[in-house]
């Protein structure tokens, strides 16, 4: 039985037709037209306990519109919702004891008042026993360094320090899931690998599972095992972070510094992408030749001073999804 | 129940701790609620040098009118002064977190601030009162000081519900400023004058659909032996019920206001 399922989900908003002119905008007090936005067009996904699942997509695409009505902030216009079998928005009560939220953009923490403060009324709220509660935060003193800042209003706190308490506090009452909207937006990159070892570690020790946001690659490559694009309101992907680059796209490059200037570098296998002075690129397709049959080609013809071999990156594979849509070969691959 | 109520204690003592934050701004607010006394007194004064006697309502029961009106919005402008801006928090998406909590969100909602600048209007209200009671040579017997107490609370409860009730109306229509405005210009005169002193049309109207002149002016007429602005003598007995069935609308308008509710845009 999946801990989150999602069958069909949909929602549309019912949005002010902004038309242009000074009239018009008269004509919109007496007479508004509305159009309905299509948010989210009807999509289904199952995530089982302990998954970490990364959740991709341009922007305007619908991703935190999904996310709120898995948290329970949104009502859906279509569709079933369930984590831990509990409907969201229905049972708002038991379903929040069971996640841990983290929007990126704003703090779920009282402003004024020091970080200890927010977390100890969060424990009356979530009604956490103290023995569960001191050790939490000594977990976090561990993990995420709390008592360097505890006592800081969080107002005075860097964009760092503010995710960390935010995640201590979307964690004091031990949820089963947790949602991050974008947490690593803004942050250093210091603090943004601490942050993903602290998730992979809390799959490791607690079996806590993760549904997180982003824009950035490096997260999904380094935390997630499953990604899920989402574009126009549409699941376009959902699979493997590992493969992605086998099943997307079957292009690496290889970079070769030449020791002496030559003219022409022909290889019959790969194409010239760019040649920088004594730097060449060179495109081939891996399911025709491999990587050593390349370098043998040209260390046989040219004199050469060093190589490398470049893997695509996910963020151009996703970017090239953003644009073009899938190719062909991988809707294959869809379920 | 009682979880609520203890919770909702948390949310004002934290809310009076973020006060205290700000050293500067507590001081002045200290200021603020001396200078609020003072604006209260020169209204009174004004209403002095103007009027020896409003259609029926000599000096001292005017005095008694502002001051049993202060006591009864005093909760309001202490506990839920920040009501009318539920308009900006449901436009900014800020209603998220109290969606993720295991809590009422209106609960949440209402414990969000303590403006303890209200407390002037309490004090000042009691004074008022007392002053005006001496003054009037008034003898009220224990059943009227709980009628006088009853009102009051009712009063509490109509005006926090009914600006509740307008606000909530921003779930739907986005701004609901101007309506706001409106309704609170009627609740800025209800202290200061009698419902007489407006046609009978009007007098209709604010009891029926902008019923602040349950707070102060209705218990009065009853207290004060005098024949109210509708000359119905049952009139001041429907507090209750106003108060009651603004409390359910409120609460009815709230919950299918989360249901509609949009978020913000990330």
């Amino acid at each position: 039985m999946a801990l989150i399922r999602v069958e069909q989900l949909a929602k549309h908003f019912r949005v002010a037709a902004r038309p242009a002119g000074r009239l018009a905008a008269i004509r919109q007090l007496f007479a508004p037209e509305y159009t309905l936005t299509q948010a989210v067009k009807g999509i289904s996904f199952a995530i089982e306990r302990g998954e970490l699942v990364g959740f991709v997509g341009p922007n305007g695409a619908g991703k935190s519109t999904t996310i709120k009505m898995l948290t329970g902030v949104l009502v859906p216009s279509a569709g079933t919702v369930e984590v831990a079998g509990r409907v969201p928005w229905r049972e708002r009560d038991a379903h929040a004891h069971q996640i841990g939220v983290v929007f990126g953009q704003k703090t779920q923490l009282w402003w004024d008042v020091p970080v200890l403060d927010s977390l100890r009324l969060l424990k009356d709220i979530y009604r956490i026993p103290e023995a569960t509660y001191t050790a939490n935060l000594a977990l976090f003193n561990d993990l995420l360094g709390l008592h360097e800042f505890q006592h800081t209003p969080v107002r005075q706190l860097s964009l760092g320090l503010r995710m960390r308490a935010d995640l201590a506090a979307a964690l004091l009452h031990s949820p089963d899931v947790l949602f991050l909207d974008e947490p690593t937006i803004g942050v250093d990159v210091v603090t943004k690998e601490r942050l993903r070892g602290f998730i992979r570690t809390l799959r490791q020790e607690r079996g806590v599972t993760v549904l997180l946001t982003t824009h950035d690659m490096s997260d999904i490559e380094k935390v997630c095992e499953r990604m899920l694009i989402i574009d126009a309101g549409r699941i376009i992907y959902d699979g493997a972070v590992a493969g992605m680059r086998e099943r997307f796209t079957p292009y690496r490059t290889l970079v070769v510094d030449l020791a002496e200037d030559v003219g022409e570098v022909i290889s019959t296998r790969a194409e010239l992408v760019s040649r920088t002075g004594q730097q060449v690129r060179l495109r081939f397709d891996r399911r025709q030749v491999s990587a050593s049959e390349l370098i043998i080609e040209l260390a046989g013809r040219y004199a050469v001073k060093d190589m490398s071999v470049e893997e695509p990156e996910i963020e151009a594979i996703i970017r090239d999804i953003y644009e073009r849509g899938l190719p062909p070969l991988s809707i294959r691959e869809l379920r | 129940m009682l979880h609520h109520l203890r919770l909702y204690g948390k949310f004002i003592g934290i809310a009076i701790r973020a006060r205290m934050q700000y050293r500067s701004d507590f001081l002045a607010g200290m200021l603020g609620v001396i200078i609020l006394t003072a604006v209260n007194i020169t209204l009174i004064g004004i209403l002095l040098a103007r009027f020896t006697s409003l259609q029926g309502w000599g000096f001292w029961e005017i005095v008694m009118l502002y001051g049993m009106w202060l006591i009864s919005h005093s909760p309001n402008a202490m506990l839920f002064f920040h009501t009318s801006t539920l308009e900006e928090d449901i436009l900014h998406g800020r209603l998220d977190q109290y969606l993720t909590r295991p809590c009422s969100p209106l609960l949440q909602f209402l414990g969000r601030e303590f403006n303890y600048i209200g407390l002037a209007d309490l004090v000042f209200g009691i004074s008022a009162v007392a002053t005006a009671y001496a003054y009037l040579g008034l003898a009220w017997t224990p059943l009227q000081w709980g009628f006088f107490a009853l009102a009051i609370v009712f009063g509490a409860v109509i005006e926090t519900s009914f600006i509740l009730l307008i606000s909530a109306a921003s779930f739907w229509i986005g701004r609901s400023r101007a309506l706001l405005m409106l309704v609170l210009q009627v609740n800025w005169m209800t202290p200061q004058y009698p419902l007489d002193i407006f046609g009978y049309g009007v007098r209709v109207f604010i009891t029926a659909f902008v019923p602040f002149a349950f707070m102060n002016y209705y218990p009065l007429t009853v207290l004060l032996g005098k024949p109210n602005a509708l000359g119905l003598s049952w009139v001041p007995y429907l507090a209750p019920l106003v108060a009651a069935v603004l409390t359910a609308l409120s609460l009815v308008a709230w919950r299918r206001g989360l249901v509609a509710y949009t978020s913000a845009g990330t």
